[in-house]
């Protein structure tokens, strides 16, 4: 599988732990990133528009005291799990390589 | 909020018919509801610096992302199909136009090209229905949430 574009993988990691609606998605990559990335609101519903076509995420409809029923939920669905689990193995698997060549993050160097 | 903020998400809310008619109807609402939000968390938590910060950034996606939905809309691909095909009707006319016909038309003559022309022009307009419709009812696909595509 090729490897996921940085939008794809960051919409499908904020949706890993449960739904979220899109300014809950854009809050989280930013938390995630430190601040490094910041998801417009263009490129994320053009994100998600492609990811439920592609059916790796669905719409949820929330109902409860903790849901603004005014807003659209989304979740992962079990092939949009995957594909993220795919995608961490391969980035995984680049670290070790990268680890095996002594590339260490700045700052751990001993 | 400062009446500039609210001004700011009207135009934003503007700014939004930049996208294919089928985005916008879609995500067009949270978007903007997006943005006001987005921009009243800035305001309490930097000031005006946090502000157009995220203007600045809005603003260039907005840019950019309606750019590449409009291309993914396939419609730029339509409009330029149809304008080589009208190029080259126009240049098909005007060389016919030049070509003299070796025997006059008879009034029979004229009947019968009469009727091929409307025959070709309702098949034509028939034809251009049976692609639009096509064309919307898969734009109206996509919008469906997967549980309810058919």
């Amino acid at each position: 599988m090729a490897p996921l574009t940085p939008a794809v993988f960051h919409v499908l990691l904020a949706l890993a732990p449960g739904e979220r609606h899109g300014y809950g998605i854009q809050k989280d990559v930013l938390e995630h990133t430190g601040g490094a990335v910041r998801l417009g609101p263009g490129t994320l519903y053009g994100t998600l528009q492609r990811l439920m076509a592609l059916d790796w995420v669905e719409e949820k409809i929330v109902r409860g005291a903790a849901a603004d029923e005014r807003r659209r939920y989304y979740r992962l669905t079990k092939t949009g799990r995957k594909s993220l689990e795919a995608e961490v193995q391969r980035m995984d698997a680049l670290l070790k390589t990268a680890r095996a060549h002594n590339i260490v993050p700045r700052g751990t160097k001993g | 909020m400062p009446r500039t903020l609210a001004t700011a998400a009207r135009l934003y809310r503007a700014g939004l018919y930049l996208y294919p008619p089928a985005f916008r109807r879609e995500f067009g609402a949270e978007m903007g509801r997006d943005f006001e939000e987005a921009t009243v968390d800035c305001w309490a938590a930097g000031g005006w610096r946090s502000v157009v910060s995220l203007w600045t950034h809005t603003s260039a996606d907005l840019a950019t992302s309606a750019g590449i939905q409009w291309l993914r809309s396939g419609l730029p691909l339509i409009a330029l199909v149809a304008a080589a095909i009208a190029m080259l009707t126009v240049t098909l006319a005007a060389q016919l136009s030049r070509v003299t016909v070796p025997v006059p038309l008879t009034d029979a003559d004229r009947d019968v090209l009469t009727i091929t022309l409307m025959a070709v022009l309702v098949l034509m307009i028939i034809v251009a229905v049976l692609v639009f419709n096509l064309w919307f009812s898969r734009s109206l696909v996509r919008r469906l949430p997967s549980s309810r595509r058919f």
